[in-house]
């Protein structure tokens, strides 16, 4: 199946290829899991000592302020050292070394099926926090601080997305295929524990179906729910996308919204409704250098070595391995990589589909003008970046990015674009705090 | 506000376009059969112009290293900058010259504009421009005079009245497409045009193989490593204006020109397609270029007239080029007037 996604402004598409039919599969249990534990970029405290056995889901390391999430073992067994583990968005992060032994207390057990409906939003928030939920609709980040912050400031919108916003990373559109009752009703829940008003649902017809009216207001009861149809372009679904919406449905006490996505409202599900701890993640394997593509529900922490063996391994000599996209992913070079809670993908890459990296001076074709959603004058702002000149104009043109890379998509001569200018927002909101 | 330490990913690891490289590859490799063409025409000067002038441009790659250490790193825009140069001199310039002339106007090109993405003037077209104020006796007049085409009424009536010579299967080719493709049309063309298409009557190569050049061209569209834009428009706006208004001085007659003549007599497919084009000398934006296309199409037509001036096209260039900046700086002002308008 070839997917061709058209740019916002200019005359280009991303061609991907995917399987027709994906078969989604539980991944064999890791005889040893590296568990992360700076998996949203906080590090946590360990509450677990080397050479302690611990349970299946039970906590290993506590948040320590409201950047980080708990973390909890995926599997049982001996806890055997704290070791640094290349992470798969570049960094590398102490991991807690847990080798499989010992019993199962959730796996194979009859599930659980909390009445959510009748307790109250705190109680909701408190096992959203226990059970170390994190929202991935962007950047990784902790999904309680945000649910707080919205209860206080009374913002009142919760934005759920149904579809990829990296047209290269499906995961999210494969989940809504085969999972869009726990979606809709980890979404519920969490509407309810914000005390939201009005619920956004964000879908593109290409991907996502949504049941009847009816059955969706029967699930948010006294909400305002509105159906916002997305068309197939990129860049689509990302905060600047929502923040029109929202300025387009102006309502009383707007606030930024509280944006979610399929990975989040079915981790809310789990954590809620089945009393699970954040243990595993649906995880899409494909590209052209992989045997067997599949959807694999893989325990965090497993070597994604080991889930591309399960995958029947490279078909030829990859040339790169792309977490979460080939748009915004990072590309990682370690196969004992551990899969966190924000992986979503897995993209092998063999020689004839890497694209080159050499970076060529530029030479003035104005495609990153033309393809620029947020109409700026990429290589412009990075030319006054490289000069050290922030004018105003610059300055604008670096806050108003999206970071969305479809400038560099279609440069010539391979300038991160992006990337530059998404550095340069970063350093200077560092200088001006 | 100083900044260090950049911290640059990859991504994205997907490409929807060519690289320069890539680019300047496909392009060359498209303009080879040209050469092989010209060997089987046994045109041996017209090849020797092109090998020195491709060495003329490697010398300014070496002098560049020496001297600047600005150096195109790994792509080979230099040897399409010769084989562009070699192509646009006379079959009968002097080699010497041929190849100072390449040297002349790369080197001022890199030196003096800044080489890749930022020049001013095409480095092909200041070349050959260096070319004709070396030796100008050797670039060929027009093709037909005023007085023949005033006697004849068209230009291409004028040519053949010129001593002419047809191609060897020039009246068949044309009757197949006057009976087959042509007759869905209504369309007639009549015997010479086959001739033009195939092998034009000019002592510059690059205006010779109008055919190669078009498929040729067709192909790196296709491939994005050409800009349609501005060869499109400045090849319909010299095809209206000599359509309309190119006979009219002459013998005071409008909507009768001979727009094929003009197109192939004169250069103007190879002009437009391989410098024309080039985005260093273009304005960034497609309201930029389209105005870049109409002067471009304007000044083919002051230049080149009814056709047969193989090379007005290139000098109609490098004026296009030289109001390019001040295009530039209009459009920079209008996007940010239209940016803070969103």
């Amino acid at each position: 199946m070839i997917i061709s996604t058209p740019f916002v402004r200019g005359n280009e598409r991303i061609i991907t290829e995917f399987p027709d039919a994906l078969s989604e599969e539980n991944a064999y249990l890791p005889s040893v899991a590296y568990i992360p534990l700076q998996q949203q970029g906080a590090e946590l405290k360990p509450v677990v000592a080397q050479g302690d056995s611990v349970r299946e889901g039970q906590l290993i390391a506590r948040a320590l302020g409201e950047s980080s999430a708990h973390v909890h073992s995926p599997i049982p067994g001996i806890l055997e050292c704290y070791r640094p583990v290349p992470m798969p968005d570049g960094t590398t992060s102490t991991a807690a070394v847990v080798r499989l032994s010992g019993s199962f207390d959730i796996i194979g057990r009859k599930e659980e099926n909390y009445p959510w409906e009748y307790v109250s939003e705190t109680e909701i928030v408190r096992v959203l926090e226990d059970k170390g939920v994190i929202n991935t609709f962007s950047d990784p980040v902790p999904l309680v601080p945000s649910l707080r912050k919205a209860r206080q400031t009374g913002s009142q919108s919760l934005m759920l997305r149904l579809f990829d916003p990296d047209p290269t990373c499906r995961l999210d559109s494969l989940l809504v295929k085969s999972r869009l009752p726990s979606i809709l009703e980890g979404t519920a829940l969490i509407a309810k524990s914000m005390n939201a008003g009005s619920v956004y649902i964000l879908y593109n017809t290409k991907h996502s179906m949504l049941p009847a009216t009816s059955e969706l207001e029967s699930l948010f009861p006294g909400k305002k729910l509105v159906q916002i149809k997305c068309p197939h372009i990129y860049p689509s679904g990302n905060s600047e996308h929502f923040k029109n919406i929202l300025k387009k449905n102006p309502e009383k006490n707007q606030t930024s919204p509280v944006m979610i996505d399929p990975v989040c409202a079915i981790s809310s599900y789990e954590a809620v409704v089945r009393n699970h701890p954040v243990m595993y993640r649906y995880v899409l394997f494909s590209g052209p250098s992989l045997i067997k593509p599949a959807v694999l529900k893989c325990r965090i922490g497993t070597p994604i070595g080991d889930l591309i063996e399960e995958c029947g391994g490279f078909k030829t000599t990859p040339s790169r391995i792309v977490i979460n996209g080939l748009i915004t992913g990072n590309s990682v070079y370690d196969l004992d990589t551990p899969i966190t809670a924000y992986t979503k993908s897995v993209h092998i890459m063999d020689h004839d589909t890497c694209p080159e990296y050499r970076i060529h001076d530029c030479i003035h074709c104005g495609l990153c003008l033309g393809v620029c959603p947020s109409h700026i004058d990429p290589m412009g702002t990075v030319s006054g970046i490289r000069k050290e000149s922030f004018t105003d104009d610059v300055k604008s043109a670096i806050k108003e990015c999206q970071h969305c890379g479809c400038c560099a998509m279609v440069c010539p001569s391979r300038i991160p674009l992006h990337h530059i200018i998404h550095e340069a927002g970063t350093r200077i909101m560092e200088a001006n705090r | 506000m100083k900044i260090k330490g950049w911290k640059v990913s990859p991504s994205p690891f997907i490409q929807t376009r060519p690289t320069i490289a890539t680019m300047a590859q496909l392009q060359t490799v498209c303009l080879l059969p040209v050469l092989v063409l010209l060997l089987i025409d046994r045109d041996i000067s017209a090849v020797v112009n092109i090998l020195l002038s491709i060495a003329g441009c490697l010398a300014t790659e070496v002098c560049m290293r020496l001297v600047d250490k600005k150096v195109s790193r790994g792509h080979i825009n230099f040897v399409l900058t010769g084989l562009l140069t070699g192509l646009l001199l006379p079959s009968s310039y002097p080699p010497v010259m041929a190849f100072g002339a390449s040297f002349a106007g790369s080197f001022f090109s890199r030196g003096i504009f800044g080489g890749t993405g930022a020049n001013w003037m095409h480095p092909s077209a200041v070349s050959v421009g260096i070319a004709y104020i070396g030796y100008p006796a050797v670039f060929p007049g027009f093709l037909v005079s005023p007085d023949s085409i005033r006697t004849v009424g068209d230009a291409f009536g004028a040519l053949r009245l010129d001593s002419f010579l047809l191609a060897q299967n020039d009246q068949s080719v044309a009757a197949a497409l006057n009976s087959s493709f042509l007759s869905f049309f209504d369309i007639r063309i009549p015997e010479g045009y086959v001739t033009l298409f195939w092998r034009s009557p000019s002592v510059i190569p690059a205006v010779r193989y109008n055919f190669l050049i078009l498929i040729s061209s067709i192909i790196l569209i296709g491939a994005k490593a050409l800009d349609w834009i501005v060869p499109l428009v400045s090849l319909t706006v010299y095809s209206l204006l000599l359509f309309v208004i190119s006979l009219f001085p002459l013998n005071d007659t409008l909507f009768s020109g001979d727009i094929l003549f003009g197109l192939l007599t004169s250069g103007i497919l190879f002009t437009v397609f391989y410098i024309l084009s080039d985005p260093s000398t273009l304005p960034r934006t497609g309201t930029g270029k389209i105005c870049t296309g109409i002067i471009a199409g304007i000044l083919f037509f002051i230049m080149c007239g009814p056709g047969g001036s193989s090379s007005g096209a290139l000098f109609s260039v490098l004026l296009a080029n030289s109001v390019v900046p001040v295009i530039e700086k209009i459009e920079k002002k209008i996007y940010l007037a239209s940016r803070k308008a969103l």
